[in-house]
């Protein structure tokens, strides 16, 4: 599947980055390659070793309720700060240069505490309505 | 075209949430913005009646500053989908290095102008935002860097960043 960098995910990484949540290393072994998975393998195959963990990949939610097209990678003890990371990410079908088909968005990278998921998954909220809209800037592919 | 349009149940709570956004001092102008896109957004919808239910102050208090980020993103959005340059990953930290000298830099003239509480009458951008702006490594927006020349009475040349989003 074809994986968009959102400018979402590129702002949310710089500022992740200047607090040091993650390390080179993290990202080289771990956070790249896994996004990377989603470019090869499927992420609704339910025997999947990595995207059938519950632990690892799963539908966004708030209040308990799924969000329609949204999704989390996770990562538990990321970094020296052993942060739980979380990357929101759009699976839809859509157009971009006349070209429709289904492509996963990255969107929003975040540390989670209850608060703040809160807040996230409400903005993720307004975040996958502007992909459907096709209203939203990118900063390439994957 | 998604589906959310707000009901007239969800539109008169929405003003009643408003009004208490007025009693604790917000601007007319972010509120009045902020109505406007949480009529068509369902998740700014629900950040009203998260901050509306919410009673720690700091928490409220990011519940404001990301309805502005909504806003201010509303403002510059595109009509399609559009491509702005490649950033590589070893670039990343020499941008935010960047972005939050530049910061520095701006937070220095505007605490010599007079402060933040006062950047924020002038600007009508809430102050949580602002003390979100200065302590981030994201790049920041040219309509607020904008907002605040104009209250500064900056120039192009002053206000201007090699990574303005």
């Amino acid at each position: 599947m074809e994986v968009i960098i959102t400018e979402w995910a590129l702002q949310s990484y710089i500022d992740l980055k200047s607090k040091a949540v993650f390390s080179d290393s993290d990202y080289k072994n771990t956070l790249r390659p896994d996004a990377e998975l989603l470019k090869t393998d499927d992420p609704f195959d339910v025997n999947h070793p990595k995207f059938g963990n519950s632990k690892f990949w799963g539908p966004a939610t708030h209040n308990g309720a799924i969000i329609k097209n949204g999704y989390k990678m996770k990562w538990h003890n990321i970094g020296s700060g052993k942060n739980q990371l979380r990357l929101c990410v759009v699976i839809v079908e859509t157009e971009i240069d006349d070209v429709k088909k289904q492509r996963a968005f990255l969107c929003t990278s975040y540390i989670k505490d209850d608060k703040r998921e809160k807040l996230e998954m409400l903005s993720f909220k307004a975040k996958i309505k502007k992909i459907i809209d096709g209203t939203y800037y990118y900063r390439g592919r994957l | 075209m998604s589906l959310f349009q707000t009901t007239d149940a969800q539109k008169v709570n929405l003003y009643k949430i408003a009004t208490l956004m007025k009693q604790e001092g917000l601007s007319d102008k972010f509120i009045s913005d902020a109505v406007d896109i949480a009529s068509y957004y369902e998740g700014v919808y629900e950040m009203f009646e998260l901050w509306a239910n919410e009673k720690d102050t700091e928490f409220r208090n990011d519940i404001v500053a990301q309805i502005q980020a909504e806003i201010d993103e509303y403002e510059e959005q595109p009509k399609k989908p559009t491509k702005k340059p490649y950033i590589k990953y070893t670039d990343i930290e020499v941008i935010a290095k960047d972005v939050l000298g530049f910061k520095a830099h701006l937070k220095t003239v505007v605490d010599q102008w007079g402060g933040v509480t006062k950047l924020s009458k002038a600007t009508g951008i809430p102050q949580p935002s602002l003390s979100r702006f200065f302590s981030s490594a994201s790049m920041p927006r040219r309509t607020t860097l904008y907002k605040i020349a104009e209250a500064l009475n900056l120039s192009e040349k002053e206000i201007i960043t090699d990574w303005a989003a």
